[in-house]
């Protein structure tokens, strides 16, 4: 089971934790129907590592922490 | 030659009449001898350099005497609106330009709210102003006509008061009737991280403006009434329309902007290990300053003239507001309310003027957060407010704050000398230091100075090893760039000195963009590394954000909804020919206008150049060669300077420059013809 964290634009209602079965964090977006929004704006953090490249090769283990990122940026 | 020889032979070769139905008039002030002369500016500049930032370049290279000092009068500030200003959604802004006193290379600093607008609607595209005012002065425009108003009833007053006085006293509402630049007490004592407040909170910023403008005596310009006609070459409402919806259709914009405003970048910031903290020493810090811990504060949103982003968050620390907006609205979801703790250090609302106030940025929660040992949300926007009233840069003022606590730290300077313990995080003396910055006073005298501190004899030479500063501005962002080389490449190239706001590659940050390097050719024109800390085709990235946000400058469109800056799918090139030439009858191509935006890039470093400025000045921080991150997933990262100058050394081969860093002789040749038109 992994756990993520949500952060408010992407809660809908749904909570701020949900927990799920995933093994990659593709199976989180398309769980969380994230495919068209998250293209801009939100990154994945496994177990606190924030992931810049590379979401393909990512795998999830049972217990996991998956925190979804706002990365945006101002001035 | 006297700036007023110069002016006369760029009046020679100026336009007398409009050279397209949208132009206003460049109005050159003498404060000292209250004379104004008018004039436009003439086709080939404006088809070059578009208007707002690249057309202040024009002004500012024909008038510049490099052999004066920077603050000395005859060195004009130089105000611009873009060319479209006021008339496309999120075209709110203007540029203000000089030779920075606070860097000492070129000064350009860009603010929205309502000021540059009112400039545009009322025939006032560019407004050069020079000379020492005998007495202070408040130049009042009703329509592009100027009057010389003595300001000594407004001297002595900082933000709060001052807009409020002049809202009486020209029984006006500011944004509606008017629209006010002004300096405050920082800009009269010449505070050199002081800026020119454009609103409550809006402010030109970088590089010392607001001592600048007070080295002219000038106290404020303020701009009543709406005189201009502005008829467009062609309908542009209809493609406005599309702009908007293309605008609040990103989710950057409709999750994030529009909501929050811009605090975000924190909290990846600090997860990456790339938060710079106590100057720079560390690299991460609390999650108690994360975006969202400031909901709770945050009554409603403001914004600039005709925006609909509305991107500007209010804050109200005394739990009394009247909106039910964001945070609150989110705290209702998860049934705790709105119940923000009051802190016990503060004063109570009834005591406090900066209980609440605009803001903060991202940039502000940075500088005044980690960057100086920070914890607290409402320290946070205590010390925000208070900026804003004293018309302090944060992005300065918080760097130099920062940088005598490292000297104080070391023992670099001592209590005997600072008469305060400038310990990371002591609140009440950061508190007490903005005033005593404002006024000059004790060892605010010192920080007053920014990164000239040692050249003007207030700390040792040893000082400068513990600088965070590139061409004598400290940085802007509080982003750590040694780990992502897209980021480190801009600071070191950016040319008014150590800013993101001039080139970032914030996308660098998007791990679904870095993992799709077809997707990422395409957005920056080649092929660019997708991991964040190599150093590959960076300079590609780097190249296509500063002509995008140089074009952005001119036009005077927002930064935050300018593409590349924060996604991808915001207006950028299509958007901005398309309106150009409806607002103006300019018929440009994309490729045109991109090259518009280095042509832009190329005239400022030839007057840095003047300056003095060369490669060398192309560089970051000491620290950041010779220090590694010590947390995150990219612990031991550090720049490599060679890395560093063959990266360095590329983006000059694709943007046209020599190995020295200026314009190659022919494209110089172009470059000076279009100066000398």
């Amino acid at each position: 089971m992994i756990t993520v964290h949500l952060p408010e634009p992407l809660r809908e209602g749904r909570g701020d934790v949900m927990r799920m079965n995933a093994a990659s964090l593709d199976d989180i977006i398309v769980r969380l129907d994230l495919a068209g929004d998250r293209d801009e704006l939100f990154n994945f953090a496994v177990n606190g590592e924030l992931i810049l490249h590379g979401e393909k090769n990512v795998t999830l283990k049972n217990g996991d922490e998956v925190e979804i990122v706002v990365a945006f940026a101002g001035g | 030659m006297s700036i007023h020889a110069r002016v006369d032979a760029l009046l020679g070769r100026l336009a007398s009449e409009p050279q397209f139905p949208t132009q206003g008039q460049t109005i050159f002030v003498d404060l000292e001898h209250q004379e104004v002369r008018r004039a436009y500016i003439p086709l080939r500049v404006v088809e070059s350099l578009l208007g707002g930032r690249g057309v202040n370049m024009f002004l500012l290279h024909n008038l510049l005497d490099e052999t004066l000092e920077p603050i000395h009068p005859h060195v004009p500030l130089i105000f611009g609106t873009g060319i479209l200003t006021s008339m496309v959604p999120s075209a709110s802004r203007g540029n203000v330009t000089s030779w920075s006193p606070e860097s000492r290379v070129l000064l350009d600093s860009n603010a929205g709210d309502y000021f540059p607008s009112f400039m545009k609607l009322n025939g006032i595209d560019h407004l050069v102003l020079y000379g020492k005012a005998a007495k202070w002065t408040l130049l009042h425009f009703e329509g592009n006509e100027p009057k010389f108003i003595d300001a000594a009833p407004w001297v002595g007053l900082d933000n709060l008061d001052l807009r409020a006085r002049i809202a009486e006293d020209f029984k006006g509402v500011e944004g509606k009737d008017y629209g006010l630049a002004a300096i405050t007490t920082a800009g009269e004592n010449l505070v050199l991280c002081s800026g020119i407040m454009a609103g409550p909170k809006a402010i030109y910023a970088r590089g010392g403006p607001g001592a600048k403008m007070g080295g002219l005596h000038l106290k404020a310009v303020l701009i009543q009434g709406r005189a201009a006609d502005l008829t467009t070459a062609r309908p542009h409402k209809l493609r406005n329309r599309d702009v908007a919806l293309k605008l609040l259709s990103t989710s950057v914009v409709k999750n994030a902007l529009k909501i929050r405003g811009t605090p975000f970048l924190y909290k990846p910031s600090r997860m990456l290990g790339a938060m710079g903290t106590k100057n720079n020493q560390e690299t991460t810090w609390t999650d108690k300053l994360d975006a969202e811990n400031i909901d709770p504060y945050r009554p409603g949103m403001e914004g600039c003239f005709a925006c609909p982003v509305n991107c500007r968050p209010l804050n109200d620390m005394s739990g009394v507001g009247e909106s039910d907006f964001g945070g609150r609205e989110s705290e209702k979801e998860t049934g705790e309310g709105f119940a923000p703790t009051p802190d016990p250090r503060l004063p109570t609302p009834a005591q406090d003027k900066y209980i609440k106030g605009d803001g903060p940025e991202y940039v502000t929660l940075g500088k005044f957060g980690p960057n100086i040992g920070i914890t607290e949300v409402t320290q946070v926007l205590r010390l925000n407010n208070i900026c804003n009233d004293l018309g302090l840069d944060t992005a300065s003022a918080g760097s130099a704050i920062a940088w005598a606590m490292e000297l104080y730290q070391r023992g670099i300077i001592t209590q005997e000398q600072t008469k305060l313990d400038l310990t990371w995080g002591n609140y009440d003396v950061i508190e007490k230091l903005l005033f005593m910055i404002a006024k000059r006073e004790g060892i605010g005298d010192a920080i007053a100075d920014s990164s000239q501190a040692v050249a003007n004899g207030k700390y040792p030479a040893e000082a400068l090893d513990y600088l965070m500063a590139v061409k004598g501005l400290t940085q802007s962002d509080p982003h750590d760039a040694r780990i992502l080389k897209a980021f480190a490449l801009g600071l070191a190239v950016a040319t008014r000195g150590m800013d993101h706001l001039r080139n970032r590659v914030t996308l660098e940050i998007n791990a679904k963009i870095n993992d799709s390097p077809d997707f990422k050719a395409e957005l920056y024109g080649g092929p660019v590394s997708a991991e964040p800390n190599s150093y590959e085709g960076k300079e590609i990235a780097v190249r296509r954000c500063e002509n995008i946000y140089a074009v952005g400058d001119s036009v005077g469109m927002c930064r935050f909804t300018t593409k590349l800056f924060n996604s991808p799918s915001l207006p950028g090139y299509p958007e901005f020919v398309d309106q150009v030439e409806n607002v103006t009858g300019i018929s440009l191509t994309a490729e045109q206008i991109d090259g518009i935006g280095l042509n832009v890039m190329g005239v400022e470093r030839l007057i840095n150049e003047r300056i003095g400025v060369t490669r060398a000045d192309d560089t970051l921080p000491k620290r950041w060669f010779e220090e590694a991150i010590g947390v995150g997933p990219y612990k031991g990262e550090k720049i490599d300077r060679a890395e560093f100058d063959k990266m360095l050394s590329r983006f000059y081969e694709i943007s046209n420059l020599t190995e020295e860093g200026v314009p190659k002789p022919e494209w110089r040749e172009e470059l000076e013809g279009v100066l000398a038109s």
